[in-house]
């Protein structure tokens, strides 16, 4: 779905991505990294929002340079911040972006918007108006859009961003769902999600891939550098609600391990220290 | 390099072309060979997204609150005035509408040009195919709504003042009362394309301020058809006289056609494919507007 080689974007001086290579199937893929490691330009350029200045990509075997048009008829996209005009009730603005998905055909355009809104479960609030819904209400809505014309890629930015516990749990829910006959890619901070959602995982590190591979390998990695101790010790580590310290790094003799979480595995690929142990 | 919106609407613009010319020569430079032209370039599906695109925004244009406004305005009008003297009536179902519709108009057209922008859709909006000089395309078509709406409301007011026989000096013609709708359709367009040049805030503002600003410079002149509000008959001494203002009402709804329509090519120009179609189609306007603009004059 997503081959992607040595790409690079720069903006001014810094490189937000710097010889980025990995590659995408079907299912959902979480892409990990902290703030700033080039999440969004690379979600954006999957969206041929942005064009690399080096490097090639092919999304759903085009070339996004030439192909872009074809690319974007078989895409969804939900950014970072999507906005939502005023006035536009739930069903109208799937309605609208419908329309911009080239579904001119009133009553198939109308039948795949309810679709779409059923989908993700907003169907008792089609009628009412954007502003008025709650937070993971509008992220719904957004996913919404995406999956019209039930497209092969779905990129999303950022998609847990400022949810509930309850309403992530629903978001899980969607994912896994519409993950199932598609290529999803998830960028996220969120390791939950991750581990819950996706079948693969690129960790992203200033602009470079860092770690592909699945949660389980990632979760891997940090196998036996996880303890617990009185005392503060390892490369990270914090005070659990028990008085204990949670370490992650290399563990001292006859210490008490820990099951690791993929969490774990990512803190130690961003501290350096995991990638060369398993190299 | 960045996809600006404009190149993003120019490469999707020259993607697969499903349908090709018809052939033969351009049709002379007509408006609607031109759009007929421009439309056939277009890969088909998109080509066929911009009527229910224009449809979707023409909802969003007529149920905005100042374009409400604008018939709101010009009720209250009729129902304080006085319908005493026949220039004063004549004024109000001719000339009324420019500012009372025309203004919230522009200003309807113009948030709602820039909503996605002002929202942050403007991101999701471009990844679809139908990109934003499709968009825009569309919007322009919407523009024909309110001008519809407005000409309804021309035909109904006057057909009112016959009926109720409201004293008017004389039947006005079709050009004289053209003049409103044309410029709430002007308006309009400038709306839009003020959204797609400088979608920030307070360049409406400003703009309006120029027009209402020349208005009033050439209101004073003696070549006073030049500007928008326009009055096709004076008030003179002795007092109460009824006279025809010098000009011709003809080449005024040409000339407001030609302004008009000229910023609908300034819209369509930002994001197309076609920039030379419609820098040519802007070039024909303005010269039209040159033309008519100084043959209206007495």
């Amino acid at each position: 779905m997503i081959e992607a080689a040595g790409l690079v974007k720069t903006y001014g001086r810094g490189r937000a991505l710097d010889g980025l290579t990995f590659t995408v199937g079907k299912g959902v893929t979480g892409l990990l990294g902290p703030n700033g490691a080039g999440k969004t330009t690379l979600i954006r350029m999957l969206a041929t929002v942005l064009a690399p200045d080096e490097g090639e990509l092919r999304l759903l075997g085009r070339d996004p340079a030439g192909d872009r048009l074809e690319i974007r008829r078989r895409l969804g996209y939900l950014p970072q911040e999507p906005g939502y005009q005023r006035g536009f009730t739930v069903f109208e603005f799937v309605d609208y972006v419908a329309i911009l998905k080239e579904m001119v055909e009133r009553r198939a355009r109308h039948d795949e918007v309810r679709r779409v809104i059923e989908e993700v479960g907003l169907t008792s609030v089609s009628g009412k108006r954007i502003r008025t819904l709650s937070g993971g209400m509008r992220r719904r809505l957004g996913i919404a859009q995406t999956l019209l014309g039930d497209p092969e890629l779905i990129l999303l930015d950022e998609p847990t961003v400022g949810l509930d516990p309850e309403q992530r749990l629903r978001f899980r829910e969607l994912i896994s769902h519409i993950g199932q006959d598609r290529a999803v890619v998830l960028s996220t901070h969120q390791t939950e999600d991750v581990a819950a959602l996706c079948n693969r995982v690129v960790v992203l590190k200033a602009g470079r891939c860092v770690f592909e591979g699945t949660p389980e390998e990632i979760r891997a990695l940090a196998e036996g550098r996880v303890w617990f101790s009185a005392e503060k010790s390892g490369v990270l580590s914090w005070r659990t609600g028990d008085g204990l310290f949670r370490n992650i790094g290399p563990a001292p003799e006859g210490a008490r391990l820990a099951e690791p979480t993929v969490e774990d595995g990512y803190l130690l690929l961003l501290g350096g220290t995991a990638a060369e142990a398993a190299a | 390099m960045t996809y600006d919106h404009g190149a993003l609407s120019r490469a999707a613009d020259s993607g697969p072309v499903t349908e090709t010319l018809t052939g033969g020569p351009p049709a002379g430079g007509t408006a609607m060979a031109g759009l007929s032209r421009l439309m056939d370039r277009l890969p088909a599906t998109t080509r066929h997204a911009v009527p229910a695109l224009a449809y979707a925004e023409l909802r969003l244009l007529l149920r905005h609150p100042l374009t409400l406004l604008g018939p709101a305005l010009m009720t209250a009008v009729l129902f304080s005035h006085t319908w005493e003297w026949p220039q004063d009536s004549f004024r109000v179902i001719t000339a009324q509408m420019v500012m009372e519709w025309g203004v919230p108009a522009f200003f309807a057209a113009n948030l709602i040009g820039t909503a996605a922008r002002r929202a942050g859709t403007d991101e999701l909006l471009s990844t679809t195919p139908v990109d934003r000089a499709h968009r825009t395309a569309a919007a322009c078509l919407a523009a024909l709504g309110p001008f519809v709406l407005a000409g309804l409301f021309q035909a109904v007011l006057l057909g009112l003042c016959l009926m109720f026989q409201v004293d008017l000096g004389r039947t006005p013609t079709v050009w004289e009362m053209a003049a409103g709708p044309l410029c709430v359709l002007g308006a309009t367009l400038l709306g839009t394309a003020t959204a797609r040049w400088a979608p920030y805030r307070g360049v409406p503002f400003a703009v309006m301020f120029l027009l209402v600003g020349f208005n009033y410079v050439v209101y004073q002149s003696s070549e006073r058809f030049l500007g928008f509000l326009v009055e096709f008959v004076l008030w003179t001494s002795p007092m109460w006289t009824f006279q025809e203002a010098p000009g011709s009402a003809f080449w005024h709804a040409v000339y407001l056609l030609a302004l008009g329509l000229g910023a609908g090519a300034l819209a369509m120009l930002r994001d197309s494919a076609q920039r030379g179609l419609w820098l040519g189609a802007g070039a024909a306007l303005v010269l039209a507007a040159v033309l008519s603009g100084v043959w209206q004059l007495p």
